[in-house]
């Protein structure tokens, strides 16, 4: 290399390089030799300054961080990670992780699990949130210490909420001695797993490979059995950074089989309900696959019973005749259903008292006197000291702790041996069948009010997407409450993975990457994913567009776009109205609005294809339409709809 | 004392009722007044923009029921429907809501309307 007519080496130029910047000076470098030969060489030409003794000692210490040749601790790591089959992982990177990351994308190619780049670590765990309810298994996080993993920390509760398994990694420096500068302090714990240790099944930090080994595989299969639920283990930077000693064994997991119920108990469930003159189910977290939905609704069949499908998950197909939706908890005829009830089914249900109890102002229980109450759920497995989504107490008469998917087909089979009245079930089914009908009939009637209003009814949205997405194999990655449930109301929910639930905790800023995380569930399969997000929820974290468009994700996000927290607005709607003042001024500090967000623009700039915002219902479908063609194309597109509040 | 005086102020000015008519619309109809008065008292929060009804509120057009039930029902209201005392909305206003929700469009039979046909 020749600069300024002087011939300079690459290994001389870099050196030099480092000498100035350490003394600050902005002097041009040249001509100077490798350390140790600097002695011998002949004086510098004219106007250039000579390296101080000062910097002629940095230049010739030896480095800080020796060089790692061969197998390094985190290459071990990643051994131990590809053994859980994960398909990808999720960071948003940060150098507590540093060597793992380098061994993920070098060592381990990259592949089985592939790196995904997110811009937040909210986004990173809510993705996996969204894959793992779709794909039926869970993927791996890896999160900055302290920071990232506070950063993540509202999405691990709502997985912890909705029973969702993911596999975390969080990088710490536990020898103080091993931390550089303030900033490493800042970002090292005692243990990472206290900051999230109530909302997490386990944590670990282990403190040798051979034992992060045996700490991962167990993390693994605690957070795959139900009661699923997120899981952290830390892995200390020295020991990632670390040669690797010879000899250590590789690790199998194990893979637990759900806990099930024993065959007296069940037995005794089938023979309540099979002499029940009137039996009610209620499902709620139940169904994870096909063959649970499957068996739900065997079970329903055999007993020609109503199913409350609460929507924790899709549980049973919303156009079966003996399925009943609900808006939240409650609907007049689920509340109608719970009255006549003599024995109750509750699978899974998270808030079991709130579908037996009208809170609407004296408490009051809703069922009949002498009303059986029989439990199947994990729920007693599933509870903190400190956080309380465990809900209210509700006292069953056979509560029966047990994975319920898991107890399902043996409780058909209970049930079918200890007979029942086939008469009293056909006349049960029949009115079932007609009130489902009539429920459906009415929906269609209920969405054609404010049909051709401007902001867009949901109701309208909902129709125009269903038209155009009925013929595809299609999924509703996201929560439908706060869009009135109108795609349950207006759509064939009939397979078990076109539904997914709702976010768990209830915390905003799932809905877009949890949608994005399904749409990488399904994209293998060719699956149309639509994402139906609040505005509110979406600009959590609407920097998760660019991960969508970055690793080519396809799906159809669609904005719920009421311009508010509106959940909000209503609340201090209530309050001003409650202390009689000021009741139109409930906007302050809950709108979303002057100016209005493009969320077209901040799509495109994120790379995503995007139209909006559209508040014409007649150009809606459209605007879908052309949005379809970019998703089957392979990539995600936005449409941004100015609806109604809900 | 002005503190007080000023506090006091405050107070009133917070509780004073919505009224039907302002200086600014005094050239308005009833409707054109409830329509905007049907957003800045809240109601379009659980009913809708088009009184259509949903996850908080049922519906409400376009057959709004009669005034003097409607205020009545927004003095003793049940369930999760929140009190309007005639001391933030005044009677006057309350008829102008209903006047606008009685304009809002009868909507076509749900199997006139192609994406909603079963």
């Amino acid at each position: 290399m020749k600069k300024d007519g002087v011939r300079l080496s690459r290994r001389s130029l870099l050196s030099t390089a480092a000498a100035t910047a350490a003394a600050g000076a902005a002097a041009p470098a040249m001509g100077q030799e490798a350390p140790g030969q600097a002695q011998a060489q002949a004086p510098p030409p004219r106007g250039v300054t000579p390296p101080s003794a000062e910097q002629r000692a940095a230049e010739t210490a030896p480095p800080r961080e020796a060089r790692v040749v061969g197998r390094t601790g985190s290459d071990y790591m990643v051994d131990v990670i590809k053994s859980l089959d994960l398909d990808y992982i999720t960071t948003n990177p940060g150098s507590s992780f540093r060597a793992i990351h380098e061994s993920l994308i070098n060592y381990g190619g990259n592949r089985q699990p592939e790196l995904l780049t997110c811009l937040h670590e909210e986004i990173a765990v809510a993705m996996c949130h969204g894959y793992a309810k779709a794909a039926g298994k869970p993927m791996g996080a890896l999160l900055h210490g302290v920071v990232g993993l506070t950063h993540g920390s509202m999405a691990i509760y709502n997985a912890w909420c909705d029973r969702t398994p993911i596999v975390m990694i969080s990088g710490n420096t536990i020898d103080a001695m091993a931390r550089h500068g303030a900033t490493e302090w800042n970002h090292s714990t005692q243990t990472d797993g206290a900051i999230v240790r109530d909302i997490t099944k386990w944590s670990d930090q282990p403190v040798s490979l051979r034992g992060f080994g045996e700490s991962l595989v167990r993390a693994y299969g605690l957070a795959v059995t139900p009661p699923c639920a997120p899981v952290l283990v830390t892995a200390d930077k020295s020991m990632q950074e670390a040669p690797a000693p010879d000899g250590l064994p590789p690790v199998r997991v194990t893979r637990p089989r759900p806990p099930a119920a024993d065959l007296g108990a069940l037995r005794e469930a089938a023979r309540l309900l099979a002499r029940a003159e009137r039996p009610l189910i209620i499902a709620d977290q139940l169904v994870r696959d096909q063959a649970g939905m499957d068996a739900l609704v065997a079970l329903a069949e055999t007993l020609q019973a109503p199913v409350i499908d609460r929507l924790g998950r899709l549980n049973m197909p919303n156009t079966h005749p003996l399925c009943v939706s609900v808006l939240y908890n409650q609907s007049p005829r689920a509340t109608q259903l719970a009255r006549e009830a003599d024995v109750i089914l509750g699978l899974e249900v998270w808030d079991m008292w709130g579908s037996l109890y009208s809170e609407g102002g004296a408490e009051r229980a809703i069922t009949a006197p002498g009303v059986k109450i029989i439990t199947i759920s994990t729920n007693d497995l599933h509870v903190t000291p400190n956080v309380q989504d465990f809900q209210r107490y509700n006292y069953a008469d056979l509560a029966i702790t047990a994975d319920a998917q898991t107890c399902l087909p043996q409780l058909v089979e209970e049930v079918r041996r200890a007979g029942g009245s086939a008469s009293g079930r056909a006349a049960r089914a029949r009115a079932l069948a007609e009130a489902n009908r009539l429920e459906r009939a009415a929906s269609r009637r209920d969405a054609s009010y404010g049909w051709d209003a401007s902001p867009i009814s949901v109701a309208r949205l909902a129709a125009e997407l269903w038209a155009k997405v009925k013929d595809a194999d299609w999924v509703m990655a996201s929560d439908t409450l706060f869009k009135s449930r109108w795609p349950q109301r207006l759509w064939r929910f009939e397979k078990q993975h076109q539904y997914l639930g709702g976010s768990g905790g209830q915390g905003i800023g799932y809905g877009g990457p949890a949608a994005i995380g399904a749409a990488l569930a399904h994209r293998a399969q060719g699956r149309l994913v639509i994402g139906f997000v609040g505005d509110g929820d979406l600009l959590y974290c609407p920097q998760a567009l660019w991960t969508a468009a970055h690793h080519r994700i396809p799906l159809l996000m669609v904005v719920h776009n009421n311009r508010a927290y509106h959940q909000e607005v209503m609340h201090i709607q209530r309050m001003a109205n409650r202390h009689a003042r000021g009741i139109d001024r409930a906007h302050i500090g809950t709108t979303i609005d002057n100016p209005a967000i493009d969320f077209a623009k901040v799509a495109a700039g994120m790379g995503v294809w995007a139209e909006g915002p559209i508040a014409d219902p007649a150009a809606l479908g459209p605007a879908i339409g052309r949005a379809l063609e970019v998703v089957r194309r392979g990539e995600p597109a936005l449409l941004d709809v100015v609806c109604e509040p809900r | 004392m002005t503190r007080v005086v000023l506090l006091v102020a405050l107070a009133l000015s917070l509780a004073a009722p919505v009224r039907a008519q302002t200086a600014e619309d005094a050239g308005a109809s009833a409707a054109e007044r409830g329509r905007a008065l049907y957003v800045r008292v809240g109601c379009y929060a659980c009913h809708g923009y088009a009184g259509a009804g949903g996850l908080s509120g049922p519906r409400i057009a376009p057959d709004p029921l009669p005034a003097p039930i409607i205020i009545h029902y927004l003095r003793n209201p049940a369930g999760a429907m929140p009190a309007y005392p005639a001391s933030v909305l005044e009677d006057a206003a309350v008829t102008d809501i209903r006047a606008y929700l009685a304009t809002l469009p009868r909507p076509q039979p749900a199997d006139a309307i192609p994406l909603l046909r079963e």
